[in-house]
């Protein structure tokens, strides 16, 4: 058995921890370029979302270097990313490409189902074994989360263009190869502290952006255009609303562990948008007021072009923006969507942050 | 800072003297459960208004009102609410999460309440909604709960709305069962789209003896899959159904399959599908495609995410068993009627000439 698995942002070194702690053979599949989304695009269907076309390109060229087994997430509805799994299937099918797909998602029974499928993937492996692995594959991703914040957050204020992002690729690479808990701990703690030392304006007050929106987009650098690092560069400190450690662990392992959820997020919500709407619908609209208490200058909903659950939370965020003072730019994305286009839109959205914010320190002034 | 919440109510006001006037929006619902929602009202001695037939004057007003990426039918049930305004006392929306159990319906559909709430706080023309859960995924929620709720709000006793609810499942199980007889929907809708019904001496119950419309015997039969919002109002559809009826096809609707059938055409399936709808529309096509059959045509609503899947699938499925000519439909508010006419010409013109050939090569093969 050779298993691979989707790309999502840094999700692949996580599986890969884990399925090297569990002694399975896996072919990663190869870092998503043009080729992987065309690829998608051609064999996926035209109005599906963007996830999906990237995720036929992952599977396609996985099985090109020999992989015979898919690992991914699924769900219950209502967000068609619960179906993923079947329409692929049914293209892999009819592609000739004999993937077989361990699916982890609720039951829709028995919790036997579940577990079923879990020993398809495991093997001889004990359970102990199992939890074992994943804890040590979510310490691998509380590191990155650790590294990602920290490099969204001092980008704008690096002095030699491309510095952060070096030291941040380097502590991916480092992290990946570590192999014990302690090892992951001395290696974030040394990247962040490399990251801190680096030649930074310590005296730059930064316009700061919230990103709030569907998962795969915030978090896979390729679906969006690269949005955080292009925000940074722009001079803008960047906080996400959703990250890796958080969506495992609420996701794929219901919330088992101590990490903070968005529970709360979901209940600010409530005032605007009453009814869970599947994906992320309801993290969006909650995350942007939380941002807007916390003092932000504005925020950015990013999502795959006729995403349901974001388009219910775009309907929704005149109000919130109009009630809390904070501005909003939703960007949905496609595999049409082209960087350069992206980048005039997040400049003059900066533009104008900027600007409100210097009017607002004016005429406080004045006042 | 004080939260406004866009949903709170003003208080109810129920006039002792006049029971309140309903609006019932013709969209979405409307062409599912009509017959319930309206025989429920009436029977409290509330008179129903519908929202006139789609014009372009509604697709207007809803365009403006909602998102640019909402897909055309969602767009249209905010000018249908939209046109109710100064006509009743409340307009009837419910929040469809769920009507079967462990289904959902498209998140759009759950989130369609706040949604209006929403642009109501910037238009104060929207008119009072009445809204109700309905969430078979609860024991006791589905729809008695959720007309329970809405009739309490208004102020009548339980005891009547028990009453009313009794004949109101028997109009729309009536309704229900002219469908499966293979009545076609838009006239079985009929009858129920002018008020009064339910004091008709021969009260709901009665089959209706009216000859049922002579379908033409020789033309092509043709299963035309979509969604019920989608296919049965004329002006989205560019009247698909009725020009079918005019070039002489036997038209087949995904309301004529029941749910037993439907589970069987989709238990072979690894995953079931988790929207209700959707699962009408994939079941009742695949149990179609298995039956004598000249052609399908899906209608999809561009950006639907149900379709998009549920599309692919049934394509999928066609194109492997090489037996029935498939046509995908996608309207969204752009869509030119002439178009659509094209393409509806060429796929019968290809049914034609595929008939002719089959009988052609029978010929040659007994000469």
């Amino acid at each position: 058995m050779k298993v691979t698995f989707p790309h999502m942002g840094n999700m692949a070194i996580v599986v890969k921890a884990l399925l090297k702690e569990l002694n399975i053979e896996f072919i990663p599949p190869p870092p998503i370029t043009k080729r992987t989304l065309s690829l998608g695009v051609q064999h996926a269907p035209e109005s599906a979302c963007l996830p999906l076309k990237m995720n036929i390109g992952n599977f396609l060229e996985a099985a090109e270097k020999g992989a015979d087994t898919v690992l991914m997430a699924g769900g219950i509805g209502p967000c068609r990313f619960g179906y993923y799994n079947q329409v692929q299937r049914e293209i892999l099918n009819d592609l000739g490409v004999n993937l077989n797909m361990i699916v982890l998602e609720p039951p829709d029974n028995h919790i036997g189902e579940l577990l079923k499928r879990l020993r398809a993937l495991t093997g001889s492996n004990s359970w102990w074994r199992l939890v074992k692995a994943i804890r040590f594959a979510f310490a691998k991703c509380e590191a990155l989360d650790d590294l990602e914040k920290a490099a969204s957050r001092i980008r704008c204020r690096e002095l030699q263009r491309g510095d952060v992002d070096r030291v941040y690729a380097q502590a991916c690479e480092a992290i990946d190869q570590t192999t014990t808990p302690k090892e992951i701990e001395q290696c974030r703690d040394e990247f962040l502290t490399k990251m801190r030392s680096l030649p930074l304006d310590h005296q730059k007050r930064p316009i700061r952006i919230g990103i709030v929106g569907e998962i795969y987009t915030l978090l896979e650098p390729s679906s969006n255009g690269f949005m955080e690092k292009n925000l940074g560069r722009l001079g803008a400190e960047v906080s996400r609303s959703i990250y890796l450690s958080e969506w495992v662990n609420e996701h794929l392992l219901k919330g088992l562990l101590p990490v903070k959820g968005h529970k709360l997020t979901r209940k600010r919500a409530q005032p605007y948008l009453s009814c869970m709407v599947g994906g992320h619908g309801q993290e969006s609209i909650g995350a942007t007021i939380e941002y807007a208490q916390q003092g932000y200058d504005g925020v950015i909903q990013v999502g795959p072009l006729t995403c349901m659950p974001e388009i219910v939370a775009q309907s929704i965020m005149p109000n919130v923006e109009k009630d809390f003072h904070i501005p909003v730019l939703t960007i949905y994305v496609d595999e049409q969507t082209g960087e350069a286009g992206l980048l005039t839109r997040l400049e003059a959205f900066v533009d104008m942050l900027e600007r409100r914010k210097r009017n607002q320190v004016e005429s406080g002034m004045q006042g | 800072m004080k939260i406004t919440s866009v949903l709170t109510l003003s208080p109810t006001k129920v006039e002792a003297e006049r029971p309140p006037i309903i609006g019932i929006p013709r969209a979405l619902g409307y062409y599912e459960y009509l017959p319930l929602w309206r025989a429920f009202f009436e029977c409290l001695g509330c008179s129903v208004v519908l929202s006139p037939v789609t014009n372009k004057a509604i697709l207007d007003q809803g365009v403006r009102a909602s998102v640019d990426e909402a897909c055309l039918p969602v767009k249209l049930y905010y000018g249908h609410v939209k046109a109710l305004s100064g006509k009743t006392d409340y307009v009837f929306v419910p929040r469809m999460i769920s009507v079967q159990s462990k289904t959902y319906l498209c998140p759009k559909f759950l989130g369609l309440p706040d949604m209006l709430r929403g642009a109501a706080a910037f238009d104060s023309t929207y008119p009072q909604m009445l809204v109700a859960n309905v969430n078979s995924r609860l024991s006791g929620g589905g729809w008695d709960k959720a007309l329970m709720e809405a009739a309490e709000e208004l102020g009548f006793s339980r005891l009547r709305i028990r009453e009313a609810q009794k004949i109101a499942w028997k109009a729309q199980k009536d309704f229900e069962h002219r469908l499966i007889q293979g009545e076609y929907p838009p006239s079985a809708l009929a009858i129920w789209e002018k008020s009064g019904r339910v004091l008709e001496p021969e009260g709901v119950l009665p089959r209706s003896t009216k000859r049922r419309e002579s379908a033409p015997s020789g033309g092509p039969r043709i299963a035309v899959m979509g969604h019920s919002y989608q296919l049965f109002d004329s002006f989205t559809s560019m009247n698909l159904l009725a020009r079918l009826k005019a070039k002489g096809v036997r038209v087949i609707t995904p309301l004529a399959t029941d749910d037993e059938k439907c589970r069987q055409a989709t238990r072979f399936l690894p995953k079931r599908l988790f929207w209700s709808f959707g699962q009408k529309l994939l079941g009742s096509s695949l149990h179609l495609m298995n039956e004598p059959l000249d052609g399908l045509i899906y209608v999809a609503a561009f950006g639907c995410g149900p379709d998009s899947m549920i599309g692919e699938m049934v394509e999928r499925h066609a194109r492997r068993l090489d037996q029935v000519p498939y046509l995908l439909l996608t309207i969204d508010e752009h869509t030119g009627e002439a178009g659509v006419v094209t393409r509806i010409e060429a796929f019968l013109d290809l049914i034609t000439r595929r008939k002719e050939g089959h009988l052609l090569s029978a010929k040659a093969q007994l000469g």
